[in-house]
Order: C-alpha cells, then sequence, then structure tokens
C-alpha cells in the first residue's frame, strides 16, 4: 500500500539524486516499518465527514506531508550519524538522541501491545503517551552505552571519507524534505480554502506542520552561517522530527482542532 | 565545541562551491563588517516595530520612524545593503524566534494562540522582519553572478514574500461572516441560532455574530432547496447473556437490570416501567458500565430501543432486547441557490456542496454545516416536554420538519496574490532541483 509507494518512490528519488545505494534500503527498511506500524493506527473510517470525501488537493496534501515525513526521518538518522563525527559532545549527544529514539519507538510498540493486549488499561491516550516518552528517556539511557560501544566497535565515530558523502547526502535529503512539506502545506492550504474558505487557520496541525517546515528551513540557511553554524545545522533536522512526532501523537491528542476528527 | 578533522573536510567542501563566508581579500575587516551589519539589522528593525507597536495615535508614523526611513532609504540603493539584510542568520533567527512562538503558542490552544501570538503585534513584526530579509536575499540572489540556482532561489524566496503579502493584504481587508436569518432554535442550540436558512428563505445580508446588525451585501442568496444525503446506519441486536457486540468501534453488551441486589437478569413484571438496563460499553479494551432506563432512546450517540417479548407471561420478564443503532451521520449535502441582483436573478439553481464554493461578485459562498430547527414562533408554542432533545428530535422527524443550510460568505481580496505565490514557489522549486548540480558534480569523491 502506501508505505510500499513510498519506499519505491524513495529509493529512486535517491538513486537518482545522490547516485548513493549506501543508506537507501537500510533508512528505506527502517522507515517502512516504522510507517507501517503508524499506518496500522488510523482505521479507516467509515463514515468520513464530507468535507474530508475524494478531493485532489486532500489526497496529495496527505502524501506530499507523508513523503516529506519519510524523509524527516531519514535525514535526522543520517544527522545523527554525521553529528557522532563532530567532537566529543557532539557524539555524546548524538548517541543519546540516537538510543532515545530507538527506545521510545519501542516503548510505543510496547505500549501498544499492552494496551491491545488487555494486560494494562491506560487511563487516557495522553497517560500512555506519556509512558512513552518516559521509556524513551530511561530507556535510552540504559541502551546508551550498547550503543556507544557498537558505534564505536563499527568505527562509526572515527573519521572516513564517506563524512562529505554523507553530509551532503543529509543535505540533500532535508532540501527534498523542505520541498515536500512546501508543496504538502500548500496543497492543505487550498483545501482548506475550497472546504473551509480559509487558506490557513492556525489549527494545531497546521501549525506543527509549519514548524517542521521552519526546522528544515532553519537547517539549510543555518548551514551557511559559519562554521560554527554549519556545525549545529543538522540537530535543526532532530528538532523537526520531534515537530513530526508531536504531530502524529501529541496533536490528535493532546491539542484539539480541526484536524483531529481521527481520536 | 570541538570540532574533528572531518568537520573541516565538510566544511572546506562546502566553501569550495558555494564559495560564501570565506572573507576575500580586499573584504573589510570582521569588525567594520559587524557594525555595517548591525546598523542595516537595527533601522530596518526600527521602521517594522513602531508602526506596529500600539502607539497613542495608532495611524500616524512615529518621528523615529520617519528618521529610520530617510536613513534607510537611499541604503536601499546600494548592494551592500541587500548583502547584509539578506544573511542566511537573519532566517535562522526570526525563523526560530517564530517557530518557538508558534509551538508554544500553540500549546495553549488555538483561540488563545490566534489573539496573543499569531496576531499580536510583536509576532507580526517578527515576520515583517523575516519577510524583508527574505526579499533582500531574492533581490541579492538576482544579482549574484556564478551559482547556477540563483533565479531560482531568487523567485522561491520572492515566492513567500508574495504569499505574505497576499496574507497582510487578506488581514486588513477580508470579510468573513454568515448570512443574516431568522432565529431558529432546538434543544441543542441555546441561544437560538442565526445564519440557517430554511429552503426558500432569502438573504442579502453578512452578519459575523447572532447579535451584529449586518451589511448589506450586493447580492441576494435564496436558497431553493436543500438535502442531506446519510450513511447506512448499523444496528445490534442486544440480549443478557449473548455476550458483546461490536459496533462503530465500541463494544455493547447487556448485563441485566439494575435492582438493590445488584445486577439481575430478570426484570419484575412491576417494574417493567421504571427498571433500569445495565449496559457495558467498553471501547480499545477498557469498559464502562451505564444504567439506562428502559424508557430512554439515546445511548450517547448511539440509539437505543427497548423491546420485550409480548407473549411472555408471569412475575418476571426474562426475554427482552436492547437494539444499538449508530449514530446519524451526513455523507453529503447539498444546497441549490439563486442569486439576484436588483431584483433579477442572474444565477438559476447553482449547487453548492463541501469543497464545492460559489463564486459571487468577489464572494465565495460555501457549504459550512447544517441543523434541524424550529422557529421561535412554533418553539415558543411547542408543548414543554418536547424541548428535550431526544423528544424533540421525534418531533422533528414526525411533523416532518425539513434540515436546514448554514452557508458562510468570505471575501477575501488577497487570496489570489496567495495563490499567485503558491503558483511561483512550486515553479521556483522545481527549477532549484533542475539546476541544482547533482552530488557528483558537487564534490566529486
Ligand atoms: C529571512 C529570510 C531568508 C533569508 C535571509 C534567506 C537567505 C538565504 C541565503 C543567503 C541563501 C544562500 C545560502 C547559500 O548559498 O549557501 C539561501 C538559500 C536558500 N533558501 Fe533562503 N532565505 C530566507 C528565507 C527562505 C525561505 C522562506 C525559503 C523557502 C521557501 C528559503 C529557501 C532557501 C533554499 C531552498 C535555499 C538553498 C539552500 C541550499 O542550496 O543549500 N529561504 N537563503
Amino acid at each position: 500500500m502506501l508505505t510500499a509507494n513510498l519506499l519505491v518512490l524513495w529509493n529512486l528519488v535517491q538513486t537518482l539524486v545522490h547516485r548513493m545505494a549506501f543508506l537507501g534500503p537500510l533508512s528505506g527498511f527502517v522507515s517502512g516499518l516504522l510507517f507501517a506500524w503508524a499506518g496500522s493506527f488510523g482505521t479507516v473510517e467509515k463514515h468520513t465527514v464530507p468535507a474530508l470525501q475524494n478531493s485532489f488537493w486532500l489526497t496529495s496534501h496527505v502524501f506530499l506531508c507523508m513523503l516529506a515525513y519519510v524523509a524527516v526521518f531519514i535525514a535526522t538518522v543520517a544527522a545523527l550519524f554525521l553529528l557522532m563525527r563532530r567532537g566529543q559532545r557532539s557524539r555524546m549527544a548524538a548517541t543519546f538522541t540516537f538510543s532515545a529514539l530507538a527506545a521510545g519507538t519501542l516503548s510505543v510498540v510496547v505500549v501498544q501491545l499492552l494496551q491491545f493486549g488487555g494486560i494494562v488499561a491506560f487511563e487516557s491516550v495522553s497517560e500512555s503517551g506519556m509512558y512513552s516518552v518516559a521509556g524513551a528517556f530511561v530507556g535510552g539511557s540504559l541502551i546508551m552505552p550498547l550503543f556507544y560501544y557498537g558505534f564505536s566497535r563499527l568505527g562509526l565515530y572515527g573519521s572516513s571519507s564517506r563524512d562529505t558523502m554523507l553530509e551532503r547526502f543529509v543535505h540533500t535529503t532535508a532540501l527534498i524534505g523542505l520541498a515536500l512539506i512546501t508543496l504538502g502545506i500548500i496543497t492543505g492550504s487550498v483545501w482548506g480554502d475550497l472546504a473551509w474558505g480559509r487558506y490557513w487557520g492556525w489549527d494545531p496541525k497546521e501549525v506543527w506542520a509549519l514548524l517542521t517546515w521552519f526546522a528544515l528551513l532553519i537547517y539549510i540557511h543555518l548551514r551557511s552561517c559559519g562554521k560554527r553554524g554549519f556545525d549545529l545545522a543538522p540537530w535543526a533536522i532532530v528538532i523537526g522530527l520531534i515537530t513530526v512526532v508531536f504531530n502524529y501523537f501529541g496533536v490528535n491528542f493532546v491539542l484539539t482542532g480541526l484536524h483531529t476528527y481521527a481520536g | 565545541m570541538k570540532h574533528s578533522p572531518d568537520s573541516e573536510v565538510e566544511y572546506r567542501r562546502y566553501n569550495k562551491h558555494y564559495g560564501q563566508p570565506e572573507r576575500r581579500k580586499n573584504q573589510a575587516p570582521r569588525s567594520c563588517s559587524r557594525k555595517a551589519d548591525a546598523f542595516v539589522h537595527l533601522s530596518c528593525f526600527r521602521v517594522f516595530s513602531p508602526s506596529f507597536g500600539r502607539s497613542k495615535n495608532p495611524g500616524r508614523p512615529r518621528l523615529f520612524t520617519l528618521v529610520s526611513l530617510i536613513f534607510i532609504l537611499p541604503q536601499l540603493f546600494f548592494p551592500y545593503f541587500w548583502t547584509r539584510l539578506a544573511r542566511p542568520s537573519a532566517a535562522v533567527v526570526t525563523g526560530s524566534l517564530a517557530a518557538v512562538a508558534c509551538a508554544v503558542g500553540s500549546l495553549f490552544g488555538q483561540d488563545f494562540a490566534i489573539a496573543n501570538v499569531y496576531t499580536a503585534p510583536w509576532f507580526i513584526v517578527i515576520m515583517f522582519y523575516f519577510n524583508a530579509a527574505c526579499f533582500a536575499a531574492a533581490v541579492r540572489f538576482l544579482f549574484k553572478s556564478g551559482k547556477r540556482t540563483r533565479l531560482a532561489l531568487a523567485v522561491l524566496h520572492l515566492s513567500f514574500v508574495v504569499v505574505c503579502v497576499g496574507v497582510a493584504i487578506d488581514g486588513f481587508t477580508q470579510v468573513r461572516g454568515y448570512f443574516k436569518t431568522s432565529l431558529k432554535v432546538s434543544p441543542d442550540t441555546m441561544p437560538p441560532a442565526m445564519g440557517y436558512l430554511q429552503e426558500g428563505e432569502s438573504s442579502s445580508e453578512l452578519v459575523v455574530s447572532r447579535n451584529d446588525p449586518g451589511t448589506e451585501l450586493p447580492f441576494t442568496l435564496q436558497l431553493v432547496s436543500f438535502t442531506v444525503d446519510y450513511f447506512e446506519r448499523d444496528s445490534v441486536t442486544l440480549r443478557v447473556g449473548g455476550g458483546a457486540k461490536k459496533l462503530a468501534g465500541f463494544s455493547f453488551e447487556l448485563k441485566g437490570i439494575i435492582t438493590d441486589d445488584g445486577v439481575e437478569p430478570d426484570i419484575p413484571t412491576s417494574s417493567l416501567e421504571t427498571a433500569r438496563l445495565a449496559v457495558e460499553v467498553s471501547r480499545n479494551g477498557k469498559g464502562e458500565l451505564y444504567y439506562v432506563p428502559v424508557t430512554e432512546t439515546a445511548l450517547g450517540e448511539f440509539d437505543i430501543a427497548f423491546d420485550l417479548n409480548p407473549d411472555e407471561e408471569g412475575d418476571l420478564v426474562s426475554d427482552y432486547t436492547l437494539t444499538v443503532t449508530e449514530p446519524l451521520r451526513a455523507s453529503k449535502y447539498t444546497s441549490v441557490v439563486n442569486i439576484i441582483v436588483d431584483g433579477e436573478t442572474v444565477t438559476e439553481g447553482a449547487k453548492i456542496e463541501v469543497n464545492q464554493p460559489l463564486n459571487v461578485m468577489g464572494y465565495r459562498i460555501y457549504q459550512s454545516g447544517w441543523g434541524r430547527f424550529v422557529t421561535m414562533e412554533e418553539w415558543d408554542t411547542m408543548p414543554g416536554n418536547l424541548r428535550s432533545p431526544g423528544l424533540f428530535a421525534q418531533y422533528l422527524e414526525t411533523n416532518d420538519i425539513p434540515p436546514t443550510s448554514f452557508l458562510m460568505i468570505a471575501r477575501t481580496p488577497g487570496r489570489n496574490v496567495v495563490y499567485a505565490g503558491y503558483l511561483l514557489m512550486f515553479l521556483a522549486l522545481i527549477a532549484f532541483f533542475a539546476v541544482r548540480p547533482s552530488s557528483a558534480q558537487e564534490g566529486g569523491r
């Protein structure tokens, strides 16, 4: 389904744009898993409200935003590996972020399994969300030494001629992500105009998509702000991923608005 | 922060390609360029900020603004002005500020954030400044030679400014509201609702709230007909001991009736009228027990109907069922309208649906909602007991009261500018990727 399409398309884009094969299958596989799993959350609504029924703009909006979020995810993973080579402090921070990301994903899965298996009944979605976030931090701290050891054994911390290639990969992926999210926001805005007569309404979901856009924008411009900016820039992508995750979980369950029809 | 040698390599590769921040020999020393930077940015900032502040004389620019303007205007003709203002750090700083403001604002809820963040003077100043820098970047790209993507980037940066100009135009001139109609009532809408058009009803006035006296529109809209289509509704029939049944994501189980001793399966014939059923409703593995009077017709959004076997005799009734039906949901609603100008029907039988607005003389009319109401007079003469939600719904059905249509009107003159910006942005993005050096050309391996 959609995930499979995303994967194929993504690898195509990669082969065409960077002619780099090494990260494609890996990141594609990981993101594919993640999104297949995330997709299984949203059960197909039988009673779709009229505003959501078959509109070209709506379909493109959802598709482009999904693609953009995949790009942000891939760029984040690559950015973390890039940051692991930029001095001791950066290395520790990036390794921790990576561990927290892994542990966070794992704890969301575990929390959902516990809930659907009927083993634990959480009071509310925000409560289970809180456990997931806690799991990310606690679990991340616990498994970080493991990753640290593994990564240094794999030589990921050392220098290699691949580094500029990785940097280029992050840059291109972020640029593609920025283009996709820009188009995603534009199509969403046109749809909103048709449906509600406003192209922008500061709905939380809109705002958080805009924040992802800002994060990528800050990344590409921070790259041109001297050496310091250049070195810090990949963190902007990591923040971008946080806005994506919040858009998926936080906005649906914590904030309310027009887009929160699913919850 | 320490830099590893690798980062050095990347950075040099990056400089080679873009030829950017490495200084050239004949460039001014750093301290001097810093001062120039500060001067440009501060004077621009001064121009924008006071005109948006809450000054005592709104509308009249303050002296300081004028002085700043006098400083700035001649500078516009010198390239250094554009180079300074177009620093990518301007995008980073103002972008971060705006982003943080948006993030914090959204946590406080949409309405609060719109009133106190997104339309606040300080936020507008940030966005104004962001746009000025973005525009400067566009100008700079236009005159910067030796970069393959310069034209695409010039248009891209310009297009963002165009979008924001459109938004600003709308911010000052847009009109948004709904039709002034007679007031209509239902038990769910207290105080009475305005804006719902009955079949045959017409209106030529726009209001933004119920108490608004209204503004005259250049046309009259008459609702010819309004139809609502519904989704099919599923239902399940529950019996004691019949287990849980799933419906629309919920699962329902009839446990029996509630008595002083707890939940019992059978109903004493004497209390058939007053018995309360114990129904467990659960979702995602979490259940809750509801005590529902047998006379009740709704359980939350679901319709329910209690039924018992009429042949059964004796003191205890054990053969009874509860039928639960999905909520009624509209799948589509369509208004057919006439547009009348100066007593003449200029548009006849135009269709308005969700996602398909109608354009009339610069106004756009959207299908926004619908409802079932009675007029104020009907409400006043209605027996009091009919005014409860369940019975009112029945009243509407038995009396065949037609649904009413809620149409929204918007006049957004900046919309075309915004869309022009979108188009430019789309084209510029395509152009950017088309002419951008591929990674193989960029640095070689
Ligand atoms: C305050 C506003 C802005 C300023 C001052 C600014 C400035 C700049 C500058 C100086 C560059 C050149 C960087 C380089 O050559 O390495 C650049 C690149 C770029 N800007 Fe902006 N910009 C602004 C806003 C925007 C916006 C709103 C967008 C998106 C629609 C955007 C998209 C881009 C893109 C795609 C690039 C190319 C990046 C690359 O090739 O790595 N900029 N900007």
